[in-house]
């Protein structure tokens, strides 16, 4: 607390008398303390009024505006879990121009399920020095996009990983190697067809014989 | 909407009924030609005019097997386009007991007639009866003789009237005493039957030969009463696989996974399947198509290619077959763990295409990578 009291932030303001001013001059010329909180009260007053001095909005100054509340409750529901039907599309940049209002039936859609439609266009509303409106979403959000991509990752590896170990582990034939009986099956098929069970057919005769020559019908 | 009906009904059939006129004409055309198809020679079949006659000596030929004494040699010569091959052996059936035969190398082996699969040696089943009839137009041929002894002829014929096969009849007992197997050129594929034979009396007049050619004239032979004597000297038993697999136990294989396909290129049908009465993973499938015979022989395994080596190796649509034409036609093919084995006496083509047409492996990649996902299942699997 400075030594004038009051009278500093009337000094500041302008509402002082002369005698008063003067006094009060006099004082901060002595002492540092009041100077500097002087200086300060200046400087905020200085900035308060040059946000004053922004072009006035479509005249709802007075209240705060739909995207401020919504902004507020936006913050509260960052530290609340997502909901399940939130997007996992990349998050819009606070900085990024919103489409135009109309394209977007905002009055249509209810603010709290989609907050984003509410959002009034940049002409419409006071320049945004604030920190973006859902950086506590679009963190939540990236902390849960590693964790899917570890689990893709991680199916990826497992699939891969098993297909490798089968196809290493295939490798070796399952049936056991046979040799066909060819001196059965010929006694087999000679029982069937009605030739004699006798006849050698892998060793070719060496005995070409002339056969008799069939009658002709 | 009610324009576009004013014009609908003013003339123009309505656009999406024609549309679905078309499908529905379109799709009972393809039905039919499905059904058609899938019927396999349904038209051969309405051409097919036997003649009754020729298949009654046909049937007669399977029981004069059985009942009819003879002895004689036989032989077996199949024509290929390099050369003739040709086996004899000595061949002697005594009615109820059984057929002996003695090759020239002094191979002996005994088929009695109470495990003869059908009627003795050349004797038509029922089944390969209706194949023969269906697939060909059987029908009588002028008379002939064969060995001295008056035949009756009956020849096979395609839907196109060419010959497809003929067989010689003993006009007395009816025994079939030759037959051949004729390609669509006209060129004698296989033939077999007697070239000397000697046709003992039924058992009535027992001992007093009735055949045409003179026993002074035939070389000499074996009593009629040589079996027990053959039997004697060391012949080997010749019967089938005693184990016949009927429709179920065909069903049960094909749900393991064994290829027993129904039929095969050619009009070949299967007529019969069995396998050893010890099991083993073998079956013997033998498909007809009246016909020629065609002996499947499928092995649950792999190939040993190095088995093959003096075999001629041949590949067709990826799809590798060894084959080798010797007496018989062989040829061996392999997929999805199973091993074919293919004999025929028909020509080698058919053993080729038959080989070729067996279920192949199938993508080798997904193969091995299904045959590894079994095995490290059952690695992991404790109860495996």
């Amino acid at each position: 607390m400075s030594c004038l009291g009051e009278r500093l932030t009337a000094l500041v303001d302008g509402e002082l008398g002369h005698e008063e001013r003067d006094r009060a001059l006099a004082h901060l010329a002595a002492c540092a303390r009041c100077r500097t909180e002087a200086d300060e009260l200046r400087r905020l007053k200085s900035r308060l009024r040059s946000l004053s001095d922004l072009p006035p909005s479509d005249g709802a100054d007075a209240l705060p505006s739909a995207d401020f509340l919504t902004r507020l409750r936006s913050l509260g529901e960052a530290a609340e879990p997502e909901e399940t039907t939130q997007p996992t599309r990349p998050l819009r940049s606070a900085n990024r121009p919103a489409r135009p209002a109309a394209a977007r039936p905002a009055a249509a859609r209810p603010a709290a399920v989609r907050p984003a439609a509410t959002r009034p266009t940049p002409a419409a509303r006071p320049r945004d020095n604030r920190p973006a409106a859902r950086p506590a979403a679009a963190v939540g959000q990236a902390r849960r996009q590693p964790r899917r991509r570890y689990l893709a990752v991680g199916a990826a590896t497992l699939f891969l990983g098993l297909g490798t170990v089968s196809y290493v582990a295939g490798g070796g034939q399952e049936a056991p190697t046979v040799t066909p009986a060819f001196d059965r099956f010929a006694v087999e098929h000679a029982l069937t067809s009605g030739d004699s069970p006798l006849t050698d057919p892998l060793t070719d005769p060496g005995e070409q014989i002339p056969v008799q020559a069939p009658p002709e019908p | 909407m009610t324009g576009t009906n004013a014009t609908v009904r003013g003339g123009r059939p309505p656009r999406g009924r024609s549309r679905w006129s078309g499908v529905l004409v379109g799709g009972l055309t393809a039905a039919l030609a499905i059904a058609a198809a899938l019927a396999g020679d349904t038209g051969t079949v309405r051409r097919v005019r036997s003649d009754p006659e020729a298949v009654r000596l046909l049937r007669a030929a399977t029981g004069a097997a059985q009942r009819v004494p003879y002895e004689g040699r036989r032989f077996l010569t199949t024509w290929s386009s390099r050369r003739t091959s040709t086996s004899t052996v000595r061949v002697t059936h005594t009615p109820g007991d059984g057929t002996y035969y003695q090759s020239d190398s002094d191979g002996r082996a005994y088929q009695p007639d109470a495990a003869a699969f059908w009627g003795g040696s050349y004797g038509f089943t029922s089944e390969t009866l209706t194949l023969l009839t269906r697939n060909y137009t059987v029908v009588r041929a002028p008379d002939a003789a064969v060995c001295g002894r008056p035949a009756q002829v009956v020849e096979a014929r395609r839907p196109d009237g060419s010959p497809a096969g003929r067989f010689w009849l003993d006009t007395e007992t009816g025994l079939m005493l030759h037959r051949e197997l004729i390609d669509a050129a006209g060129h004698r594929v296989a033939a077999t039957g007697f070239t000397e034979v000697n046709l003992a009396a039924e058992r009535g007049g027992r001992g007093t030969l009735r055949a045409g050619r003179s026993p002074t004239k035939a070389p000499a032979r074996t009593p009629v009463d040589a079996p027990a004597k053959g039997i004697a000297d060391g012949a080997v038993p010749a019967t089938l696989w005693a184990d016949r697999l009927d429709g179920a136990e065909l069903a049960e294989l094909r749900d393991n996974g064994w290829p027993v396909p129904r039929s095969l290129p050619g009009r070949l049908k299967l007529y019969d399947a069995r396998r050893p009465q010890s099991g083993g993973d073998v079956v013997h499938l033998s498909y007809s198509d009246g016909l020629a015979a065609v002996s499947v022989f499928v092995q649950h395994g792999n190939l040993d290619d190095r088995r093959f080596g003096d075999w001629q190796k041949t590949g067709k649509r990826d799809r590798t077959v060894f084959r080798r034409e010797a007496l018989q036609r062989w040829a061996v093919s392999a997929g999805n763990g199973y091993v074919y084995t293919v004999l025929t006496d028909a020509p080698q083509s058919t053993a080729d295409a038959v080989a070729r047409t067996l279920p192949r492996d199938g993508t080798p990649f997904w193969r091995r990578l299904g045959r590894g996902f079994r095995r490290v299942g059952s690695w992991i699997n404790p109860f495996g």
